[in-house]
């Protein structure tokens, strides 16, 4: 039974005879006049009773000659405020008389004051709903099953050793090498080198990188690497990030540690250009910064923007710009469009009355942003949120309050399933409003790749079999995931469902 | 006509109609009467009823187009009206019922012999809310987001429904061997 099945049955209601249009149309009134119509459309004009009371307030201030320069100032700068406001819809609950004097200077000067001006537009773009399709997946099947057992079985094999490794028969890898200290009698750090290998035969080999690596990205012939300063465990106070460039014949072009004025930096997005090469990282907890470097090394642009305890989830270019994915310590997703010269001028977050989205990927592809995330319902309580994870709090909840702590697999399973749903998002490439988007019932948004053809390939993760472990530290639910891989077109439609044998594992 | 040729002309229409032409009214009417009934009939499942309704949202849009908003989705704004009309039909019927068990059936017999169309036996396997779902999903061919604004559900909500009036609809047709 397909779609069109049902549609097709449905238009037989297009064979039920109409009743006759004039004996309809006689019992409607006539139309009301255009002076009806104007004097609708004055009454709903947006009263100014706020900026005439400030106006008269400052008159009667004037008279009294009591500060009168600094307050006019304050208050026509407050009256613009809100009419600015007004006139963009934006939200002015909650917010202080100077807080809206404050979001109003950030926006229009463009010097973005994270706190508070995101929320206040974030909250704009909330109110917009997004238009989606569904997609039907099929339930995981007593084969897919047997599957999950060889593959909890033969874990070991499938676990990915080495993080710096891709698909095409190149593999990356990064080594530290040591000397023999005589006079300590022990293996000590001497530098560290990164490998390229082909088919496992060495290609090239990096030497005297000055920084512990954590992870490369590969583009047109060269690596990028980045990762942190090499001081010891509990030095923590000065970790620095680096960034070296390294050629198609493994030479290192130029190495550095980026120089944002601060003593504890992450790198966590590289987008690379013909030109230039951007580098996203996390300062001292607190700060978003842009270093941008020719490919000399060169550093040719810098800003730091605070943005709280949010983390740097994906990155991808966005016109200009970019657009960047944070997550909150509870998962939530909230998104920021960066400019080119660094400074924040959006911030959306995908929310409905009754999901909240947890973004995981991100691809820019045909000019246009595509998100992978899923969703779970928002939960009642939002204090219960599972300890800060708020992706199974729902599950959590349902468990300790029945006191089920022997929970069963299946049940566990059950319940992750109805819990998640996968999402894809199509940003706008200008506004990055999301205009459209695909989901997956209990599943789980996986990676988002272009594959040879320039189509857009969505992993999407069936949740298989889910447990319950009360007793591990670093989680609580985990789930076997089977992939499913959708293709896209680049007009974004969808045009091919493939179930892989492939497996994928979920922690929370 | 495609829907954002619908919407762009009921929108004119609409206009039109605030400035005094009556003319606008027959506009609407031809884009708009054959998908206001079938989904007041598949809310109502009554010819007779459905015929009421399509009347009645002619005249709520005489009288509220003062509140339309020009350039929003007048389809969604039209078929709302149409949905909460017959949704005050059913409320209406029940309530008589309920006060006089029994009614007289004096309806008059629709111009066309209903029992050969499927999708009454198909929509007879929904509940209301899928029923309405479905037909403003696949019929009407509404996006989620006018689903819900019609609904008044979130668009999660809407779209997790049309899903399980999918799946119900699947298992209508493998019950039925189709």
């Amino acid at each position: 039974m397909s779609k069109r099945k049902i549609v097709s049955v449905l238009h037989q209601l297009d064979m039920l005879p109409l009743p006759a249009k004039d004996k309809i149309l006689s019992a409607c009134p006539s139309p009301e006049t255009s002076a009806d119509e104007a004097r609708v459309i004055n009454s709903r004009r947006p009263r100014r009773l706020k900026p005439l009371f400030a106006i008269g307030v400052v008159m009667i201030l004037l008279v009294f000659g009591t500060a009168v320069y600094a307050i006019a100032a304050e208050a026509k700068e407050y009256n613009e405020a809100v009419t600015f406001f007004r006139e963009y819809d934006l939200a002015e609950e909650g917010l202080t008389r100077s807080e809206i004097k404050a979001v109003y200077r950030d926006i229009i000067t463009g010097s973005f004051r994270f706190d508070k001006t995101a929320e206040v537009i974030e909250q704009k773009v909330t109110k917009s709903s997004v238009g989606g399709y569904e997609i039907l997946q099929e339930a995981p099947t007593p084969e897919d099953l047997e599957r999950y057992w060889e593959f909890v079985t033969n874990y070991e094999k499938y676990i990915e050793h080495n993080p710096l490794r891709n698909s095409d028969g190149v593999i990356y890898r990064s080594r530290e090498l040591t000397v023999f200290r005589e006079d300590l009698g022990l293996e000590i750090f001497d530098q560290n080198v990164f490998e390229k290998y082909r088919d496992g035969a060495l290609i090239w080999t990096a030497e005297n990188i000055e920084f512990w690596i954590d992870s490369y990205v590969a583009f047109d012939g060269k690596v990028i690497i980045y990762g942190r300063s090499p001081t010891d465990p509990g030095e923590d106070d000065d970790r620095g990030a680096w960034v070296a460039l390294i050629d198609q014949d493994g030479e290192v072009l130029w190495q550095t540690r980026l120089n944002n004025g601060s003593v504890y930096e992450d790198i966590a997005a590289i987008l690379p250009s013909d030109e230039k090469i951007v580098v996203f990282s996390k300062a001292d907890a607190r700060y978003l910064c842009m270093s941008e470097f020719d490919l000399s090394g060169k550093i040719t642009r810098t800003h730091i923007t605070e943005i709280g305890p949010y983390q740097i989830g994906n990155t991808a270019r966005l016109g200009d710009g970019y657009i960047i994915s944070l997550r909150s310590e509870d998962g939530h997703a909230r998104l920021i469009k960066v400019s080119c010269d660094g400074f924040i001028t959006d911030a959306f977050s995908y929310e409905s009355n009754d999901c909240r989205y947890f973004i995981t990927d991100m691809i820019e592809y045909n000019d246009k942003i595509y998100l992978s995330a899923h969703s779970v319902p928002k939960l009642e309580n939002e204090e219960r949120d599972g300890g800060g994870r708020y992706e199974i709090a729902a599950v959590l909840n349902y468990i300790f309050d029945n006191q089920m702590t022997d929970i069963t697999d299946d049940e566990v399973t059950r319940l992750m399933r109805a819990n998640f749903s996968a999402v894809i998002l199509v940003c706008d490439p200008i506004s990055g409003i999301p205009q459209e988007f695909y989901s997956v019932e209990e599943s789980i948004g996986g990676k988002l790749m272009i594959d040879e053809s320039n189509q857009l390939i969505w992993n999407v993760e069936s949740i298989t079999h889910a447990f319950f472990s009360p007793m591990a530290s670093s989680f609580s639910i985990s789930s076997t995931n089977l992939v499913f891989r959708y293709t896209f077109d680049e007009s974004g439609a969808l045009l091919n469902q493939e179930k892989t044998k492939e497996f994928t594992r979920f922690y929370r | 006509m495609g829907d954002k040729r619908i919407n762009q002309a009921c929108d004119r229409a609409i206009t039109d109609f605030l400035r005094g032409d009556r003319d606008a009214l027959a506009i609407i009417y031809d884009l708009m009467a054959r998908m206001i009934f079938s989904v007041s009939y598949s809310i109502t499942e009554s010819y007779q009823d459905a015929e009421d309704v399509l009347q009645d949202t002619m005249i709520e849009i005489t009288k509220y187009a003062h509140r339309y908003r020009s350039g929003s989705n007048a389809k969604a704004w039209i078929l709302a009206m149409a949905r909460h009309l017959s949704i005050d039909v059913i409320r209406k019927r029940k309530s008589v019922v309920s006060a006089d068990d029994t009614v007289m059936d004096n309806t008059p017999e629709p111009p066309f012999d209903l029992s050969r169309l499927e999708v009454l036996d198909m929509l007879n396997t929904l509940d209301e809310e899928k029923r309405q779902i479905i037909v403003l999903r696949l019929y009407a061919e509404l996006p989620y987001k006018e689903i819900a604004s019609v609904m008044g559900l979130s668009v999660a909500a809407a779209q997790k429904k049309y899903q399980r009036a999918i799946r119900a609809l699947k298992d209508y047709f493998r019950r039925t061997g189709d």
